[in-house]
């Protein structure tokens, strides 16, 4: 699996990741990382925020002002998913990473279960963005090689204890037989 | 949108995820920090642990995100 250079952070994985003790890995991944305005006034705890802020110094991170016209297709992309039962409540901060990560082009980083669940079923809604959430992020560094001493079910185990966010067990057998590295 | 046999191979497998992560989170609850939180909270907890719907449960809490994802892990059931 190939991802884009580049990546839009949603503020429910950043309040994760920042928790991880290798989370830097994510600047060997993509060489730029962006995230809107709307979607940084959700994070407030010290950790994340200074996670970001490390992002910004050093010149990884750009925070993405607001703009009328990407509003109008967030609003649009929320009205679609609450007419499918199957996906949960997306709110405007994670709809507008959605559509930044489809302008740019990007991998769109979230735990939001409403954005995950409608981008495989509305996958011409994101195009090209692609979407992962964290788990599929560790498989993808696992399968890099970029943590040869860990292996996936330890880097999961690890992610786990510093995030205290649980995975389904299912769902790591399906991501790591998706990755090649069960 | 996905072929329909492919859509419904999806939907079976998101059925068994939210089965094993309502699991989790039931099993793993800390119930005597929940009990102690405030009513709001303690709902939109215990609606957390049944539904998963984060973006539901952080409303009925009427508190931020990042606020409610740290309660979440207080009282173990934070899943994704």
């Amino acid at each position: 699996m190939s991802l884009p250079s580049t990546c839009v952070l949603d503020a429910c994985f950043i309040i994760d990741w920042s928790r991880w003790r290798r989370r830097h890995l994510i600047k060997e991944i993509f060489s730029a990382g962006f995230m809107p305005e709307i979607t940084l006034r959700e994070v407030i705890t010290e950790k994340p925020l200074r996670a970001l802020r490390e992002l910004i110094l050093d010149g990884w991170l750009t925070i993405y002002p607001h703009f009328r016209e990407l509003e109008e297709e967030a609003v649009s992309l929320i009205l679609d998913a609450r007419r499918d039962p199957r996906i949960p409540r997306i709110d405007p901060p994670e709809a507008l990473c959605s559509i930044l990560a489809r302008r740019l082009g990007s991998a769109l980083l979230t735990e939001n279960r409403g954005i995950i669940r409608a981008y495989w079923l509305m996958r011409e809604k994101f195009s090209p963005a692609i979407v992962l959430n964290s788990l599929r992020l560790l498989a993808y560094i696992c399968a890099r090689g970029l943590t040869p001493e860990t292996s996936f079910p330890e880097l999961i185990e690890e992610y786990e204890r510093d995030s205290n966010h649980s995975f389904s067990p299912s769902e790591v057998r399906a991501v790591a037989r998706e990755f090649g590295i069960e | 949108m996905p072929e329909n046999s492919e859509s419904s191979d999806l939907i079976e497998e998101w059925e068994l995820i939210d089965r094993e992560l309502r699991e989790l989170r039931k099993r793993r609850a800390d119930w005597d920090f929940i009990r102690k939180l405030p009513l709001e909270l303690r709902e939109a907890i215990e609606v957390y642990i049944e539904r998963g719907d984060l973006r539901e449960a952080q409303h009925i809490a009427d508190a931020p995100l990042d606020e409610f994802i740290e309660v979440l892990r207080r009282a173990k059931v934070w899943t994704g």
